[in-house]
């Protein structure tokens, strides 16, 4: 060996002794850092520097975590440690912290009851947990529009407008039979990408999803039922792909016009945009068929460990005023919960990507008109079961009632695991 | 060896190298072309000239080179620990018959059994007691006690150091650890190589732990890094590809440049015994 | 614990450990021995032992992570074995691993026969062998996503360009089986090759000498002499491979990662290994007194198998 045996061994024990000596964990951020944590397209980074130049009393800090904010946040929440000041949460998680509302500062507390006229109500609301307490500070929306190419459409002689799809599609029967005279047309496309997806839009066109506001389960009432017989008409008329989202086959489906619209959120495109920037101006979007619903969207808190909460909420409310979260649509496809941004100038560029549409027409209009959904802490949780079996129907062609007896099962014996019987 | 089967042995064995090479080639052709040209159909097969462009925007969204010094610190100083106090340990298990002997060592395989994921968060609560949340302490302490390096070291000494040896030094008066020293570990050596190699691997591409236990965003690991790269919307396959090759290079280069060594020495350290 | 000794003749014996004392006169003798593994043990108290019966003592709690932990008796427990989706994950689970053992150890017991006949490149076929373990799993989880990729994979478009009809990789239950157990025995039949290889050269050649004098084929020399010779070295490379095996996680984690649908393995839940079971109860529902409880059935069902194993083929051990 080149250097002895004795000097290898010394130097490491050294080394890591010398790493070792930590001083104690700081349950948040310390000196002048007020830290914030978001994910990528969660947050508009020209915002961002902004507020950074602009709040000079402290070093403001982003922390681009990846997906798994949620898993983040409650294991340094358990161990007490680094928790950031200011978190984002996903619309989708957010409630899963409403049970430990406490270790968030209540936004009430900091004057947010003023601001509450300048965002759109129901998601407002969405921010409260049941005991009253405001957790979080609304960011964006999802509303949910039809996306669909003008090409394709056109060529499989179906309306290709905006205003012609609109009128001849405006519930999910119209859309599905216009799916059915594309497949004839172009038998290698299909209408909808995977069942799950519908029916997770056709689900939150509604308030009432799997648990009600006192904590009972409703995963087996007519709305739910409503959502699922949808989804599954799109198998019976053999419009699905059987694609699973976000993988490499539902990137190729898109780009290579397999799958020539779809019901989603605001958001989406900015999914398609990176997956298929071939396709761009080739595009339009519609209200969605049945009226508008709302996917994602997410909100701002503070944590209980943030040392300077007033400051900490004077910069969440300007980083959301309304001038600043055109900017975030404009970078991060954050379509916005103030209304009033909705008629700012900026907003009205026409989009390239949707062949110069004014896509916030669309958009506004129905995130005007979403219902207030009341997401439980539980329904990701009971969600599983849905997509599992509507994939089984989906992929391996399960029979449907079958599938709902099954999913039916599953979350009764879930919830009543989570006491929701 | 008749021509024949020699050739025949070759054959499969080049195809057997076709298929391990392979995933890595196309890992090569993703990095060095466009992302879009991954959903190409039929795919592209061939290497495209993006590499750098691609690079770039790794460089630009993640600081690859700190965290790659992160990783070299985490994974030395891991390695050094576990062939350390493995090898120690291990010589005690092969060559001595100590009260309670069997009982640990049987402790010591249940540990295997028990799914890493499962720590996750009792290690957090005990780094955040300990004040490590956040510190390379984190990754390199709790992997110095690498159950399969014992395992694997155990049945190398069992074979490979010769009791004559140790008697002879017994009786010129050396204690345990003399004989630790000066007799076992100059004989170790191949082991501790490829011990040493395999466990360099495992830090650098540990992902789970890492992701938990680090916060600062100037103190990450190569892999926790990479991670960032991953959008909600839309991956962006081509800069991540171009990351990860980037980040696999340095092993293949110690791996290559070790393995005339230690492969030769994973063939010895597996037969001993 | 001596299931690793190869056995090779004559050799064994000599390795005899010394004969120890008892009682505090044998504790104070073995001081040494003692702290020689103490550094070990005493981080694995803190690091290892300690996570493991925090696990234990969840395992009868309701927990999410943040707030107080509730009593819940054999609750979690109960739930487990009525828990219709947790038992589809052992079967899952152990199809898996039925599918990438049976092959990985066969092809790698012929690489290893190769590799003995191939007496040049040696080292070039050793190092492209080892290969695969150099990267890190979830790079070659999304590697393998784009070759069996159901519409535009790479395998696919090989089997159209062959004119056969493609399979429906990740979107049907057995092709998702087979697509993670490939990932599997790629991953780890250049590994085990080498490991046997090792076997296979310590085998001295007068064996085979006489064997062949006694008129045996090259098949039969294989079946009686090889075989038998390199049990304890196939012993090994089960155990570890089972173990590792039926912990399976990444590859059905990124391989099946579906940004609505986390966790799930897919369609049919074909891919739900339990490790994935327990990951996507512990985080994706926060519910770590049951995530607890079902990685203790999976300690019980691996230390099961591996007793099996150990039996099973020690018994046939002269």
């Amino acid at each position: 060996m080149a250097l002895s045996r004795r000097q290898l061994l010394r130097a490491g024990l050294g080394a890591t002794a010398g790493l070792a000596a930590g001083c104690a964990v700081p349950a948040g951020s310390t000196g002048r850092d007020m830290t914030l944590w978001y994910w990528t397209g969660g947050l508009s980074k020209t915002v961002l520097d902004a507020a950074a130049r602009r709040f000079t009393a402290v070093d403001l800090k982003p922390v681009k975590i990846g997906g798994y904010v949620k898993s983040k946040l409650l294991t340094n929440l358990a161990g007490r440690a680094y928790v950031p000041d200011i978190t984002g949460l996903k619309g989708q998680d957010i409630a899963a912290f409403f049970a430990h509302s406490d270790e968030f500062v209540d936004l009430r507390t900091l004057g947010a009851e003023k601001f509450a006229g300048q965002f759109l109500p129901w998601k407002w609301q969405q921010g409260f947990a049941p005991d009253g307490r405001m957790v979080g500070f609304p960011i964006d929306t999802g509303p949910t529009a039809l996306f669909f190419r003008e090409d394709l459409f056109a060529k499989a002689g179906l309306p290709s407008t905006p205003t012609d799809v609109a009128r001849e599609m405006p519930t999910w029967e119209k859309y599905f039979e216009a799916g059915v005279r594309l497949r004839k047309a172009a038998p290698e496309q299909h209408l909808v990408l995977n069942l799950g997806s519908v029916f997770r839009m056709a689900l939150y066109q509604r308030a009432d999803q799997f648990v009600d506001k006192s904590g009972k389960f409703i995963g087996d009432r007519p709305h739910v039922r409503r959502a699922w017989d949808i989804a599954v008409r799109a198998k019976q008329l053999d419009l699905s792909a059987g694609i699973p989202e976000n993988t490499d086959d539902a990137t190729g489906a898109y780009a290579n016009g397999l799958v020539p619209g779809q019901v989603g959120p605001s958001w989406s495109a900015a999914d398609t945009k990176s997956q298929a920037p071939d396709t761009k101006g080739k595009w339009r979007v519609a209200p969605p068929p049945d009226g508008p619903g709302n996917y994602g969207g997410s909100f701002l808190g503070i944590s209980k460990y943030c040392r300077e909460p007033e400051l900490a909420f004077e910069i969440v409310t300007w980083l959301l005023n309304p001038d600043n979260q055109v900017q975030g649509y404009l970078d991060e496809v954050l379509f916005p919960s103030s209304p009033e941004s909705f008629t700012k100038p900026a907003m009205r560029t026409p989009d390239e990507f949707f062949g110069g549409q004014v896509t916030v027409d669309v958009f506004a209009d129905s995130a005007r008109g979403v219902p207030p959904i009341y997401l439980s802490p539980y329904e990701d949780i009971l969600f599983q079961a849905y997509l599992d079996e509507l994939s089984n129907v989906d992929s391996l062609g399960k029979a449907p009632e079958a599938a709902w007896r099954d999913t039916q099962d599953r979350v009764h014996q879930v919830a009543e695991h989570w006491g929701l019987a | 060896m008749t021509r024949s089967r020699t050739l025949a042995a070759h054959a499969v064995l080049l195809l057997g190298v076709l298929v391990s090479i392979f995933p890595f080639y196309w890992m090569i052709v993703l990095a060095t072309n466009t992302t879009a040209d991954t959903f190409r159909f039929p795919p592209k097969l061939t290497l495209g000239p993006q590499l750098f462009e691609n690079l770039g925007r790794v460089f630009g969204n993640i600081d690859f080179f700190g965290s790659m010094l992160n990783t070299v610190i985490v994974a030395v100083l891991t390695t050094a620990a576990v062939l350390l106090f493995d090898s120690m340990a291990a010589f005690a298990f092969a060559k001595f018959d100590f009260p309670g002997r069997r009982f640990l060592f049987v402790v010591l395989l249940g540990t295997f059994m028990i799914p890493a994921q499962l720590n996750a968060i009792p290690q957090f609560v005990v780094m955040a007691h300990l004040g490590w949340v956040g510190s390379l302490a984190a990754l390199v302490v709790p992997a110095a006690a690498n159950a399969f390096g014992i395992f694997w070291m155990r049945q190398y000494i069992e074979g490979a150091v010769p009791d004559e040896l140790l008697d002879a030094a017994r009786i010129d008066g050396c204690g345990f650890f003399r004989q630790y020293w000066h007799v076992t570990l100059p004989v170790l050596r191949p082991a501790l190589a490829f011990l040493g190699i395999f466990t360099f691997i495992g830090v650098w591409n540990d992902y789970l732990w890492p992701l938990v236990v680090l916060v600062d965003p100037d103190r990450l690991t190569l892999q926790v890094a990479l991670s960032q790269l991953n959008s909600v919307h839309g991956t962006d396959y081509s800069m991540i590809m171009a990351g990860t090759l980037l980040a696999v290079l340095p092993l293949i280069a110690v791996f290559v440049l070790g393995a005339r060594n230690f492969v030769a020495d994973l063939v010895q350290g597996a037969v001993r015994g | 614990m001596t299931t690793t000794q190869l056995a090779a003749p004559a050799a064994a014996d000599v390795q005899a450990p010394r004969p120890g004392g008892s009682g505090r006169r044998g504790f104070r003798r073995f001081l040494p021995q003692y702290l020689a593994i103490s550094p070990f043990y005493l981080l694995f108290a803190v690091f290892g032992l300690f996570p493991v019966l925090f696990t234990l003592y969840l395992a009868f709690h309701r927990w999410d992570g943040i707030g107080a932990m509730r009593a819940a008796g054999l609750d979690q427990f109960a739930y487990l074995i009525s828990d219709g989706t947790f038992w589809l994950s052992v079967l899952n689970t152990i199809e898996i691993w039925v599918l990438s053992t049976v092959p990985m150890l066969a092809l790698a017991l012929v690489l290893a026969v190769a590799l003995n006949s191939a007496i040049r490149f040696g080292t070039f076929y050793r190092i492209a062998y080892f290969v695969p373990n150099v990267t890190s799993l979830v790079a070659i989880a999304i590697i393998f996503g784009s070759v069996f990729g159901s519409n535009f994979g790479l395998l696919n478009a090989f089997l159209q360009w062959l004119g056969l009809p493609t399979v429906s990789w990740l979107t049907s239950e057995w092709g998702i089986k087979t697509a993670i157990a490939t990932m599997i025995v790629w991953q780890w039949t250049g590994y085990n090759a080498l490991i046997f290889l090792a076997g296979l050269q310590r085998i001295p050649s007068d064996v085979y000498e006489a064997a062949r004098m006694d008129g045996a084929g090259v098949v039969k020399i294989f079946f009686r002499i090889t075989l038998p010779l390199l049990r304890p070295i196939i012993l090994f490379s089960l155990i570890m491979t089972t173990v590792g095996g039926l912990q399976t996680f990444t590859e059905p984690q990124v391989l099946l990662a579906s940004a609505g649908n986390l966790d799930s393995g897919g369609p049919g839940q074909a891919g739900l290994t339990v490790v994935l079971y327990f990951y996507q109860q512990a985080f994706d529902n926060n519910d770590f007194g049951y995530g607890a409880a079902i990685a203790w059935g999976l300690f019980v069902i691996i230390a099961l198998f591996s007793i099996v194993n150990w039996k099973l083929l020690r018994r046939k051990e002269s």
